[in-house]
């Protein structure tokens, strides 16, 4: 027994011997992120105190989970977990697929299509440089009833009899947000998918015409399991975001009281009660460790999933 | 190997210096408030700034609300760098209000000067204000400016100090009989209509309700669309805090002044909430009828700000209630294509048609709490108020607000200032302002308002002549049918209450203040509600339903605490 | 390899289906094109599509009044500049020693590391920690947060991970240091990669007003994201003060330019320099020779 540990740690030492210069690398790093964000984490002492910014930490007063039974009490807390998760989830799925086939089909642009795969590509990029603000202005624009282009569209095909109020209608507000979503971004996230795409060994597709696989098997057989990794890399850490369901663009386009019952997410609910009252900052604190510990458990879980699915793990 | 043993090192001894230095302030973080200065030991002599060349000093400004910061050769600021020798480093909001100010509070870094805007309440409970009890009797044009009023000043600090010196709202006036000239036009709530509508009424002015959308409908009827798109009687503009527009009608409809989301019976004093009582049901009824006749369009409610102003511009909407100021950049598009019938004159709108006041009054002084304070670290405060103390005499005053004489403005044989035509536009212009007028410096430190000694106007706007040459040949027409000078003539002057608008009063609550926590949810409720209870099917259902859920709310222990703090100012106001 | 007639067809829908998305992509940039050239108080009354109907530079010469923004501009580079090239190497680094599947550390750094990108100790702390660090109203605000990218790193491992692992054994057998592997092989071969994330990296720092704003107020160390964000806010003057207590007499004054027109000339001041820049960049998402690389 006794050997067999010590054995286990002289071959520890062994290896540590052997990895020296990649453990010297390592040191800065784990510096860096202790100093940039562990250290900071003291602040979170600030959800058990009733947090007056102009006092001293020793002069806080204490307070316990005063903040976090605040928080699990309040009903409108489950009503913004609601349109945080349902939210999240719909543009989890939609920015997943769409991001993954526009680059497939992307990548299915080859000769003399060469120059115009290109051009689209960094067309695509475009939207993700405009500020939400000026996003949130286009889709009100495009989606109103007065003269925007869908409700025209909509008219002119015969598929509605009277114009929609799209703004106004509770049920289609997560939708606006996924698709908004989906717009803005699909082409910027599917570049780290094409360049998943180029590590692929172009034998493989030779190998696969010869076996007889179309263009869609092809896709299906290798260029969806080549970027698997990436893939699941990508699903595990989004998932770990899964809380953070966006804040701009419910602000300015959901703060109407048609629709501010499904567009309030946590976030906006944080700002809202945070406001200027007391224990403002402890309960805004509160609701990020909440967020925090939420996020890494599901982080966690995800990770176990891949690894019992003998996938690429995260950690 | 050799290089990577060395880069490590490098990175490690850099960031163990940092740790070090990172890990000494640890929970003493935020302790401020030792080095606070003593004020009034050292009772130094006012500085004029005559007799010698003043000393350069900078001071470092926060505001904490939008803003330009003129740039450097901006000409009346140098001439009142060259005056005073001081520099103010401006810093306006950009973000977030509540991060800025808490991490200001949070780490005792404050500018030398604080415009503390809508912060106030936030800045005073934190104590960052250094007080100016014992300073300001030695100044002696800041004295003049507040000695009537100090006790309003020390009204809203937590231990009746004063902190704040209010920067708008001190009147100075002759009592020659041509005061009411100098007033602005009034740029406050109401149903604000267009012209067209009224004429076409034959100038009529529909004080009554009921009236006012029967003509609302009639015209429709007879105008439904306008330069061919489709009109748009009422407009109810609901976005973000901007939704006063659909919240504050009632407490106008019987009488009330701007007091926000309470009514307070001129009486006794007595405060109630209004938007559960008749008058508010009897108000979103008829916007209910209103609705259902097509005068609303659905996409009000969802209406963002520019949205608003785009069909207000596009000179298609009739009417709605809103302030003057809010819609204005929307109306000055008609103005600037000579639509003048497109704009809009206030109607005091009442249930019997009795004509209501709005937020007409005459207001007597300042209300305290509204304005700028030096904060505690600032570097020199008898400095910073000689320099404010400065710019309250008449001739600086008239440097900032009037500009150069002969370049700006002149004089005509009666002693009067006047502009030409050019330069009038010049100052129209905000981009000429920012680079070449003192307002932008002015607007953030007391200043005079009403008249100078000499009777000229203290700012140019509101120069009576040139206001009356500025009219245009339709609203001296249209205002000549009603006999009236201008707009604000639509609405009778209530006499001044005597106590402030109690929105502001919630804006220098203590921040722990039982009653800010139930305000949020009456305001959060009524955002989320009213929309729907006016776009309802079945009126009397949807208000039920949103009148419950007001009953599950302590608003009454909201009343009694505005009330309290009502009668408390009462007593100095 | 010669095409097939359904290949054809195929090749010819997607590249139908492309030009709808070209459209729906390219039509906001634009029209906010279009809106930042057309006079502000004729775009208020809307029907601005593809064409200004007034033209005006006017909205770009009220950005343009002062120097700031140039200097800002400057600003906005340098931080970016060095930012990317500071975090790609780090990131880089960091990515390939936890690419080694034998580091023993490997599990515990990842996870150290990961555990960054869900943390928020909030701003306060923060603030204080800067302040400590003595980096308020430096430069060094903007760069030393991020000298490296949790999430960069994760995606730069995954793609070293992708690679044949017989490169780096074959570089051990002839005795190279870490950092010659890094530099001479790994570093060639993830050129796609880095890029990539480069561009995210220079994205990131070219739009943070944030920063500015808490940490860096300082007029010299403005960046151009903040001079717009303080253009936007102070276009808004109406905005935030209550009603009676604007001042009548500067308002009342018809504004030239609105929000939403700045808005439009500044997102094209903001956009153009990175549009301009990362074509270039794409470059290499492309153009590597995968055959090079063969097990």
């Amino acid at each position: 027994m006794v050997t067999k540990s010590l054995n286990r740690r002289s071959e520890f030492f062994k290896q540590a011997r052997k990895q020296k210069s990649l453990i010297l690398i390592s040191i800065p790093y784990f510096i860096y992120f202790f100093i940039f964000s562990y250290l900071p984490l003291w602040g979170l002492t600030m959800a058990f105190q009733n947090y007056k910014p102009q006092l001293s930490f020793f002069e806080q007063e204490w307070v316990g989970f005063k903040h976090f039974q605040n928080l699990f009490t309040d009903p409108d807390f489950y009503r913004v977990m609601r349109n945080t998760l349902g939210m999240s989830l719909i543009n989890l799925t939609l920015s997943f697929v769409t991001a993954i086939g526009f680059a497939l089909l992307l990548n299915e642009l080859t000769g003399e299509f060469y120059h115009f795969k290109r051009v689209v590509q960094t067309i695509s990029y475009m939207p993700h440089f405009l500020s939400w603000i000026i996003v949130c202005g286009l889709v009100s624009g495009v989606l109103s009833m007065d003269d925007g282009i869908i409700n025209e569209l909509l008219l002119k095909l015969g598929l509605i009899k009277e114009k929609i109020h799209f703004m106004g209608k509770p049920e289609l507000f997560w939708w606006i947000v996924g698709f908004t979503n989906v717009w803005k971004s699909m082409g910027w996230n599917s570049i780290i998918y094409l360049a998943a795409i180029t590590s692929i060994d172009p034998c493989l597709y030779e190998a696969a015409a010869i076996d007889g696989y179309g263009r869609f098997g092809r896709m299906w057989h290798i260029t969806l399991p080549g970027i698997k990794s990436t893939i699941i890399v990508l699903l595990i850490l989004n998932a770990g975001w899964i809380l953070n369901a966006g804040f701009e663009i419910q602000y300015i386009l959901g703060s109407n009281g048609l629709v501010l019952d499904v567009s309030e997410t946590i976030d906006i609910f944080v700002l809202k009660r945070g406001f200027g009252r007391s224990g403002g900052f402890a309960f805004g604190t509160a609701a990020g460790m909440f967020k925090t510990v939420a996020s890494t458990v599901i982080l966690l879980l995800c990770n176990k999933i891949a690894a019992w699915l003998d996938e690429e793990r995260l950690v | 190997m050799k290089k990577a043993k060395f880069l490590s090192l490098l990175m490690t001894v850099a960031l163990i210096v940092a740790v070090l230095s990172a890990c000494a302030p640890l929970g003493t973080g935020g302790s401020t408030g030792t080095q606070t200065p003593t004020p009034g030991q050292s009772t130094q002599q006012p500085g004029t700034p005559d007799d010698k060349k003043p000393e350069p000093i900078t001071f470092t400004m926060f505001v904490a609300g939008p803003g330009e910061a003129p740039p450097a050769n901006n000409k009346i600021i140098k001439k009142i760098q060259e005056i005073t020798g001081v520099t103010i480093e401006f810093e306006f909001l950009v973000g977030d209000m509540e991060q800025k100010v808490g991490i200001m509070i949070a780490s005792g870094d404050y500018p030398d000067l604080i415009g503390a805007g809508q912060a106030r309440g936030r800045f005073l409970n934190a104590g960052s204000f250094a007080a100016l009890d014992d300073y300001l009797p030695n100044y002696p044009n800041l004295w003049k400016h507040y000695e009537p009023y100090l006790d309003r000043l020390r009204s809203i600090s937590p231990d009746k100090k004063i902190y704040i010196l209010d920067i708008w709202g001190r009147e100075y006036w002759l009592n020659d009989g041509e005061d009411q000239y100098y007033e602005g036009d009034y740029n406050g709530p109401a149903f604000w209509i267009q012209k067209d509508v009224l004429a076409w009424d034959g100038y009529s002015n529909p004080t009554k309700l009921d009236d006012f959308f029967d003509l609302l409908e009639r015209y429709y009827k007879a105008h439904p669309t306008i330069d061919g798109q489709p009109t748009l009687p009422f407009e109810v503009h609901s976005q973000d805090w901007r939704s006063f527009c659909l919240k504050n009608a009632p407490q106008h409809l019987i009488g009330g002044r701007n007091e926000g989301d309470v009514v307070v019976k001129p009486d006794t004093l007595e405060v109630e909430i209004y938007q559960n009582k008749w008058y508010a049901k009897d108000y979103y009824k008829k916007l209910n009828e209103a609705y259902k006749k097509g005068l609303i369009h659905p996409e009000t409610f969802t209406r963002n700000y520019d949205e608003y102003l785009k069909v207000i511009s596009q000179g298609r909407v009739l009417a709605m209630f809103d302030q003057h100021w809010n819609f204005q950049d929307g109306e000055s598009v008609l103005v600037g294509e000579g639509k003048y019938e497109r704009t809009y004159v206030p109607i005091g709108v009442s249930f019997d048609g009795t004509p209501m006041p709005y937020n007409r009054y005459k207001s007597e002084g300042i209300i305290g709490g509204n304005g700028m304070g030096i904060s505690k670290t600032c570097k020199d405060i008898e400095r910073a108020l000689q320099f404010m103390d400065t710019l309250l005499e008449e001739d600086v005053h008239r440097l900032m607000y009037w500009g150069i004489e002969g370049e700006d403005y002149y004089v005509d044989a009666n002693g009067r200032l006047r502009r030409t035509p050019e330069q009038k536009a010049n100052f129209d212009n905000p981009d000429w302002r920012l680079a070449n007028s003192g307002i932008v410096l002015g607007d953030q430190f007391p200043k005079l308002e009403g008249r100078y000694s000499d009777g000229n106007s203290c700012s140019a706007g509101t120069q009576p002549e040139e206001r009356l040459e500025n009219q245009n040949e339709y609203d001296k027409k249209f205002y000549q049918q009603y006999g009236f000078y201008g707009r604000s003539d639509f609405l009778p002057i209530m006499k001044d209450p005597g106590y402030p608008e109690v929105w502001s009063i919630f804006s220098t609550m203590e921040d722990d203040n039982i009653a800010k926590p139930i305000f949020d949810q009456i305001t959060d409720l009524q955002n989320r509600y009213l929309p729907g209870v006016i776009m309802s099917d079945d009126f009397e259902a949807a208000w039920a339903e949103y009148v419950a859920r007001y009953e599950n709310i302590d608003y009454r222990a909201l009343e009694e605490e505005v009330e309290r703090q009502i009668r408390e100012r009462m007593t100095i106001y | 390899m010669k095409k097939s007639l359904g290949d054809k067809i195929i090749d010819w829908i997607i590249v139908l289906f492309m030009l709808l998305v070209v459209v729906a992509m390219l039509y906001p940039l634009w029209n906010t094109l279009a809106i930042s050239f057309n006079d502000a108080r004729d775009s208020i009354k809307g029907g601005i599509y593809l064409w200004p109907r007034e033209w005006t530079l006017y909205n770009y010469q009220s950005i343009f009044k002062t120097d700031k923004i140039f200097k800002a501009f400057m600003v906005s580079v340098s931080r970016t500049v060095l930012t990317t090239v500071l975090n790609v190497f780090f990131s880089g680094l960091l990515g390939y020693v936890l690419s080694r599947k034998e580091f023993i550390f490997r599990r515990f750094l990842t996870v150290f590391m990961v555990m960054t990108m869900y943390i928020n100790a909030g701003l306060i702390p923060q603030y204080f920690l800067y302040r400590s660090l003595g980096l308020i109203n430096t430069f060094w605000v903007y760069i030393l947060p991020a000298l490296v990218g949790a999430f960069n790193v994760i995606v730069i491992r995954t793609y070293i991970n992708s690679l044949p692992a017989s490169l780096v054994e074959s570089a051990k057998i002839d005795g190279a240091g870490e950092l010659r592997i890094y530099f001479s092989i790994i570093v060639p071969m993830c050129l796609p990669v880095l890029a990539t994330v480069a561009l995210w990296v220079a994205v990131g720092a070219w739009n943070s007003w944030f920063d500015s704003f808490i940490f860096a107020p300082k007029q010299d160390l403005s960046t151009l994201q903040y001079e717009m964000m303080k253009i936007i806010a102070s276009s808004m003057q109406t905005g935030i003060s209550q009603p009676d207590y604007i001042d009548m007499q500067s308002s009342q004054s018809r504004n030239m330019v609105t929000p939403n027109s700045l808005r439009a000339a500044m997102t094209m001041v903001a956009t153009v320099p990175i549009l301009v820049v990362y074509p270039f960049l794409q470059k290499y998402f492309v153009t590597v020779n995968i055959g090079s690389v063969k097990e």
